[in-house]
């Protein structure tokens, strides 16, 4: 087991009560050098997930509040003629920051929302002929409301692609949201909370992820499983080649967070419908399939022995 | 790019082929060639661990130009297949000197190749083959080792016993469908010079020649009776003209229905040996003739082309045989001498069948001559003047058969009886493995037939005379060789007969199955499989179908095995944890396909916490070996043997 990683679960839990195994998730979306898609319905703790990701692990946070008069420019950036100086100057956006809370990312124009997704793909921005850089690490968090569909703009199949991840956090239990209802995990304790300790950076950690040794064994057992998505009748599209290497990253990210430095088949149960259920359709109904179906249908694939 | 391989790595396993590939071409080569090479690479090594300098481009040409001004010098236009081989040797002498790259090696390796395919030029015998495949693996393997430098040597060895045996089967094929070429391959005549058999004409010293030669000359597998040694004549070739000094043959013409009858039959297939030229040996006389050969009138055999390659023919012969007919005037001639040569041997004759009756008697008395007249059977006998017959007979009285016969036949030409001399094998070694003779070079023999005019052509040995046991027990016996052979090494000389024999019965399977398989036999066997090859060419054609056939199932095959989808094999790791589940299912705890090791155990020790700690064991094995990058030397074995241990109790 990873001791840091452990201690930072802890820490995130301890606000953000009874969702482990989201912030395990998370954290490995992250390590992963991922970007995180939360749909859910207000008031789950999204926000403060976002939050306590960032201050846990001592990142600039930035928060975006998606609306449909929203320009790029307000994400990315403007120049401003400053009258003193007789110049341009240029204002950075709320992109150049570390973790980027997208809220509401659906409520905003298709122009808006691949300004952003350029963004989180490229790791840099061009602005009125200039490309900047961003942050690094560099971490989205963005959140879809499910339900609401008037006046949204849902993100097409392209742009979720860019999505190493998508959970649903869900309402706590009983027992977590007595401890909510309580004042436990309170805001307060947000404020106060320190950085985690940690022996290693952010950076370092994602480099060691990539070291994470992929056997043939586990590599024909990847390989199955995107074979079974192209072959099997119940999914409109099989998963891309993309889609292949995100798997293999996010397997990659979890195994290392615990402790290991190889990856075994259940590194990659655990991510794939997390990885795969905004990437799958059922062919029958055209829509989205649900966590519990899709981790029967991946079932059925033998783990080559 | 390659990487250089450092040059001790190559350089030695390279002069290694080299020298294997030159050894059995030893004494074929001019020993100035045998020095250049043992020279050249004894330097070589000199450079590689004393770090002597290596000649520069310009003393490397002058070395070359040397080399091959002396191959002129020593071949000059002989340029045979020695020459070759002997240009093969300065060149593969020289060319170590500038493995400079990759390629250099590459060439040098095959140019041991080379040297090991003109083996075939010198001689095709189980021994030589037994060695060229040796000598090939070892090249082959040197091939192997310039191309992975820093493998093992025996490795390189496996490697390349493997690609050999990969070659078997297109060998195989090859063997037995490529066009038996009629006649020598490219018109050449193979042999440097006459290594054996007779040439067209008999002076003092040619068969001695032969004596010292204990090669084979061929063998004889019979079907049934084997002759007693003293009725083994093997008729090769008949000399009727005589100089005074030399025998020559006549020019005779075929014979068509010729063949003498008579008894005591004998059939019997004969191997030949190469031997350049066109003469087949038969028992005397012969009844039944291959289709290959030609009768001539005096009952002497001939091939239709130069025996350039073992010759395989089955014939049989009457050992007692009747008189034939003969041309009055052929029978004049057969009397006519010389003038003015040996007359004193001409004298003799006369005198000593004065009173003699008849043709027997004539016969019997100058036999008898021979028998008291103090001669001496010897292979060294002195040089003989202008009279060589007078010189043999009353000066030195040492000599053997040639000798005996010419001076036999002389005195028979004296008296007025027709004489000849006829040359061949006399005797034949019997092999205990096997119902057939083995006639050397040694063998060879000539003796006298004369005319009688009642009996036909009757057979006289003069040698048999003198040296009776010639005819019983081979040369040595009658030279006294192996007396002495049996008195100092008796029982090992048994033990080395036996192996002799051994071997000798293995050479002569390999002679009449592999070298014996001649165009004959080819088209036997492509008629058997529906082919009518009329001359090679449809037998080359046969050979591209097949070989089209060959190369289409062995691609199909390996496109089979490579192109077949999800293919794993089922490796020991596979197997055994498949074991190990199996185990398990029995105790009830069954593996879902989809559930991957860990959560196995996990699910299994929750059931069955008596067995977590073997569980937890053999699964971190498991995973070490499937999913971990390095898996110690151990871990497999350690592995399948923790869970053939694993005896779950079934509760």
């Amino acid at each position: 087991m990873n001791d840091d990683f452990e201690s930072i679960v802890r820490q995130i839990s301890s606000v953000l009560l009874g969702k482990e195994v989201q912030v395990r998730l998370a954290l490995t979306c992250l390590f992963a050098r991922g970007h995180l898609l939360i749909e859910d319905l207000p008031g789950i703790g999204k926000t403060t997930l976002a939050k306590v990701l960032a201050k846990c692990l001592g990142m600039e946070f930035q928060r975006i509040q998606f609306t449909s008069d929203m320009l790029p420019g307000d994400i990315l950036g403007v120049s401003i003629f400053d009258q003193n100086a007789a110049a341009f100057h240029f204002h950075p956006g709320p992109v150049f920051t570390q973790v980027l809370l997208a809220d509401e990312i659906n409520r905003a124009t298709p122009k808006t929302q691949s300004a952003l997704l350029e963004a989180m793909e490229e790791q840099q921005v061009t602005i009125e002929g200039e490309t900047r850089a961003l942050a690094k690490p560099f971490f989205v968090v963005a959140t879809q409301n499910p339900l609401e569909h008037s006046g949204t703009f849902p993100l097409p199949e392209s742009q979720l692609d860019r999505f190493l991840m998508r959970i649903q956090l869900g309402y706590p239990d009983r027992a977590a949201e007595k401890k909510i209802l309580q004042g436990v995990g309170a805001q307060s304790i947000l404020e106060d909370m320190n950085t985690c300790q940690m022996h290693d950076s952010v950076l370092n950690i994602q480099a060691k992820i990539s070291q994470v040794h992929a056997s043939d064994t586990f590599i024909d057992y990847l390989q199955d499983i995107i074979a079974f998505t192209r072959t099997s009748p119940h999914f409109y599209v099989g998963l891309s080649p993309r889609a292949g290497l995100a798997l293999q990253q996010a397997a990659r990210s979890w195994a290392h967070l615990h402790g290991r430095d190889y990856m075994v088949p259940e590194d990659l149960q655990v991510v794939l419908p997390w990885v795969t259920g905004h990437r799958l359709r059922s062919r029958a109904e055209g829509m989205e399939i649900p966590r519990n179906k899709l981790m029967e249908l991946f079932a059925q694939v033998p783990v080559p022995l | 790019m390659m990487k250089m391989p450092p040059p001790h790595k190559t350089l030695l396993p390279i002069l290694f082929a080299l020298v294997v590939a030159i050894l059995p071409h030893i004494v074929r080569l001019p020993l100035w060639i045998i020095f250049w090479c043992a020279g050249m690479w004894g330097y070589q090594v000199g450079t590689l661990k004393s770090g002597w300098p290596g000649p520069g481009i310009v003393l490397r040409r002058i070395l070359t130009g040397i080399g091959i001004a002396g191959l002129l010098l020593t071949y000059t236009t002989r340029l045979g297949p020695d020459a070759y081989l002997g240009l093969l040797a300065i060149m593969a002498a020289l060319k170590p000197f500038e493995m400079l790259s990759h390629r250099d090696r590459m060439i040098t390796v095959f140019l041991a190749y080379f040297i090991v395919i003109t083996s075939l030029f010198q001689s095709e015998t189980l021994a030589i083959t037994l060695y060229m495949f040796v000598s090939v693996g070892i090249t082959t393997a040197v091939l192997v080792r310039i191309n992975d430098p820093e493998g093992r040597f025996s490795n390189n060895l496996k490697l390349s016993g493997v690609i050999m045996a990969q070659a078997m089967p297109l060998m195989a094929v090859l063997f037995l469908l490529f066009p038996r070429i009629q006649g020598s391959l490219f018109g050449l005549s193979l042999m440097g010079g006459a290594k054996s058999g007779f040439s067209d004409s008999m002076s003092p010293g040619s068969v001695s020649m032969l004596v010292e030669n204990d090669a084979v000359a061929f063998r004889a597998e019979f079907d049934g009776w084997i002759p007693p040694p003293e009725l083994r004549y093997w008729r090769g070739i008949v000399f009727e003209n005589f100089d005074g000094r030399k025998w020559s043959m006549e020019r005779q013409t075929p014979e068509t229905t010729g063949l003498l009858s008579g008894s005591q039959a004998a059939a019997y297939t004969i191997n030949l040996e190469p031997h350049q030229g066109r003469w087949l040996f038969a028992l005397e006389m012969p009844s039944q003739i291959p289709r290959s050969a030609i009768l001539f009138t005096d009952n002497t055999l001939r091939s239709r082309r130069p025996v350039f390659k073992t010759l395989r023919y089955s014939l049989s012969s009457n050992t007692r045989y009747d008189a034939g007919t003969e041309d009055p005037d052929h029978l004049l001639r057969l009397t006519r001498l010389p003038e003015a040569l040996n007359p004193q041997a001409i004298e003799l004759a006369k005198e000593i069948t004065q009173t003699a009756g008849g043709v027997d008697e004539k016969i019997d008395r100058i036999l008898q001559f021979f028998e008291a007249g103090g001669f001496v059977y010897t292979l060294q006998p002195p040089r003989l003047g202008r009279h060589p017959v007078d010189d043999f007979l009353f000066k030195s009285k040492k000599g053997y058969c040639e000798h005996y016969a010419s001076a036999f036949a002389v005195m028979m030409r004296a008296v007025g009886i027709p004489a000849r001399i006829v040359g061949g094998y006399l005797g034949g070694e019997r092999n205990p493995y096997g119902n057939f003779l083995v006639v050397r070079q040694n063998d060879a023999h000539v003796w006298v037939e004369v005319w009688h005019p009642d009996r036909g052509w009757l057979r006289v040995d003069p040698t048999a005379v003198v040296a009776p046991e010639r005819i019983t027990g081979g040369m040595e016996e009658a030279l006294g060789q192996t007396g002495l052979m049996r008195k100092y090494f008796g029982g090992i000389s048994n033990l080395m007969d036996q192996i002799r024999f051994g071997w000798e019965a293995i050479s002569a399977g390999f002679s009449a199955w592999f070298q014996g398989y001649s165009y004959e036999q080819q088209r036997a066997l492509l008629e058997k499989i529906g082919i009518t090859a009329d001359n090679w060419t449809s037998s080359l054609k046969a050979l591209a179908i097949l070989l089209l056939i060959l190369v289409v199932a062995t691609a199909g095959a390996i496109a089979f095995i490579v192109l077949k989808p999800n293919s794993r094999k089922p490796d020991a790791i596979r197997k055994h944890y498949t074991l190990f589940s199996e185990k398990l299912d029995r105790a009830g705890l069954t593996r879902k396909p989809g559930m991957g090791p860990l959560d196995y155990a996990a699910y299994a020790s929750k059931n069955r916490p008596d067995l977590t700690r073997r569980i937890m064991e053999i699964t971190d094995l498991y995973i070490g070996l499937r999913y971990q990058g390095h898996p110690s030397k151990t871990a497999l074995a350690d592995f399948i043997k923790k869970i053939r241990e694993f005896k779950p109790v079934i509760k």
